[in-house]
């Protein structure tokens, strides 16, 4: 059928997937560390128009080594005749697909929650949390104490220092310090190093969902340059507005492709019906 | 049919767990000894598109992952123990704990509750107890003959009272207080009562004053540590994720509109 019809409904699938995006967005919105993804779309890989059976040209059409060097042409941006009995009108683009869903890692806005065991990274880094499944990483540092004593996440599930293991906090809280390092200090005493790790390559780290990250096969942490701040919280860097207008462009976006689809419809229509008409 | 409609319900779900939260606190604005607490969220699980590292062309990978992301939920509702403000009652047997620490209650069923409500009464035996009648525990009992504008309770939880015609007070019991490892893990009841739970670890009981446990003042109240203000902002962050996850949705329904009207 119509070429066309295609290519309208991949752009209508990809505003779609976008708007899938958005909305996870907006649901984070109040998630603490919540990092925005943001969908990047590309073009489909275009095809090359012949014209084949051209009486001027002979040759065979199922010739590989000829649509190679048209295509080498088309790199080159000219027009070729590949002189096997196919001129090559030009190229033909068949839709957008999503080519990436980004991470943003943008530093999220800061709330002061006035609670000591609430922190903050500002900068590069993730604090290390060990669960069931291995160490995760997170920028969401609303910890608790466990009935242990032990730096917990909101899930139970310990934060790690620098030497991997749980930290543990003394009885009274009243005067646990945690320093821009890391550094945790009771009543004076120390009780070890907050983990910071940092990634070089934006690839290593996947959402795990729970305000998790999981590390990926030669994911390689590294000490982070952020730093730690008590007392604070890191929101959702998700922007209200921004996806708002993402929404409403995505609509349009998807209206237009279905209009390109009716359209094309009606052609169809009208070349079925009328001119087929007997 | 659209993930996104079950993503940004997910979304408008949250933000009306976080009203709830907030309204409780609001309503808890003038409750003695009041904590307050405050919704957290997590994101939902990940869908992954395309793993990092997959094969993209004869040689090269992606380098990065494709991910979709199923919304967010409630992961916990953190009770904020920080100090209350004070309220000056001029009564003898209202008292606060300054610093950590909650006094122990008797509930009726016989286990012990905790609270940091401190406006005690004297029942008809005598006996210091909550406004719902909870004796303290130890418990305290001001002597018959003893006036009760002559009850004083020091800072380290010493009550004394003076008999009618005597000069000197008399020692009539010792408040104790108690602090948990992990506050935020008791279980509140209702009627400004906390239960023990396995998160909250064991009470440690202890003088007023000494191991870190707070000091007790006589004729003062702690009032909710609730912020209006503060509360008013997290109500119109509230509405406004509510909002822009019901715009999520209604996008989304009317783009599924018109794909069903695609086909005429």
């Amino acid at each position: 059928m119509l070429r066309g019809l295609y290519t309208a409904a991949v752009g209508m699938i990809t505003e779609q997937i976008r708007t899938n995006t958005i909305a996870n967005n907006l649901a984070n919105v109040n998630t603490n560390g919540y990092k925005k993804d943001e969908t990047i779309s590309e073009e489909f890989q275009s095809v090359l128009l012949h014209r084949i059976n051209d009486s001027t040209q002979k040759g065979n059409i199922f010739d590989l080594q000829n649509i190679d060097t048209a295509r080498n042409y088309l790199l080159k941006g000219t027009v070729a005749d590949t002189g096997s009995g196919e001129a090559v009108i030009g190229s033909l683009g068949r839709g957008a697909k999503i080519a990436e869903i980004a991470v943003i890692r943008d530093q999220g806005p800061m709330e002061n929650t006035g609670n000591k065991l609430d922190l903050a990274i500002t900068g590069q880094g993730y604090f290390a949390i060990n669960t069931p499944q291995g160490v995760r990483y997170t920028r969401d540092g609303n910890f608790y104490r466990s009935a242990a004593g032990q730096l917990v996440t909101a899930n139970n599930q310990a934060v790690l220092n620098t030497s991997g293991g749980a930290i543990n906090l003394p009885a009274n809280t009243d005067n646990i310090a945690i320093g821009a390092d890391g550094t945790i200090t009771a009543n004076g005493n120390s009780l070890g190093k907050i983990e910071l790790a940092g990634f070089s390559d934006r690839g290593a780290l996947l959402k795990e969902g729970d305000n998790l990250y999981r590390p990926q096969k030669g994911a390689n942490p590294q000490t982070a340059t952020g730093s730690i701040q008590q007392g604070w919280l890191e929101k959702s860097n998700v922007n209200v507005a921004r996806e708002m207008v993402k929404l409403i462009n995505n609509y349009r976006t998807y209206e237009a492709d279905s209009k390109a689809l009716t359209t094309q419809d009606s052609l169809l229509d009208k070349a079925v019906n009328d001119v087929g008409r007997v | 049919m659209m993930r996104a409609l079950w993503t940004a319900a997910t979304g408008m779900t949250t933000q009306q767990q976080n009203m709830d939260v907030i309204s409780n606190n609001l309503a808890n604005v003038n409750t003695t000894g009041y904590k307050k607490q405050r919704a957290e969220f997590q994101d939902l699980m990940y869908q992954t598109l395309r793993q990092p590292g997959a094969t993209s062309g004869p040689n090269t990978i992606y380098p990065s992952a494709m991910q979709a992301g199923h919304g967010a939920k409630l992961s916990a509702t953190n009770r904020i123990f920080t100090q209350g403000s004070y309220q000056s009652t001029d009564n003898k047997t209202d008292m606060m704990i300054d610093g950590d620490g909650f006094f122990q209650v008797t509930m009726p069923d016989g286990t012990i509750g905790y609270t940091r409500d401190g406006s005690f009464k004297l029942d008809e035996t005598r006996r210091l107890v909550t406004s719902d009648g909870y004796p303290l525990e130890p418990e305290i009992t001001i002597p018959e003959d003893a006036p009760s504008d002559t009850i004083t309770i020091g800072s380290d939880g010493t009550v004394s009272a003076t008999p009618a015609g005597a000069d000197t007070p008399e020692e009539v019991g010792q408040i104790t207080v108690v602090r948990f490892v992990n506050p935020a893990g008791l279980s509140a009841q209702g009627k400004n009562i906390f239960y023990q739970t396995n998160a909250s670890g064991d009470p440690i009981e202890s003088t007023p004053g000494e191991d870190g446990a707070g000091t007790i003042t006589q004729g003062y109240l702690e009032m909710s540590n609730v912020q209006v203000a503060d509360e008013m902002v997290n109500m119109i962050v509230a509405q406004r994720a509510y909002e822009s996850n019901s715009k999520a949705i209604t996008t989304s329904d009317a783009m599924l509109e018109i794909a069903n009207n695609l086909k005429r």
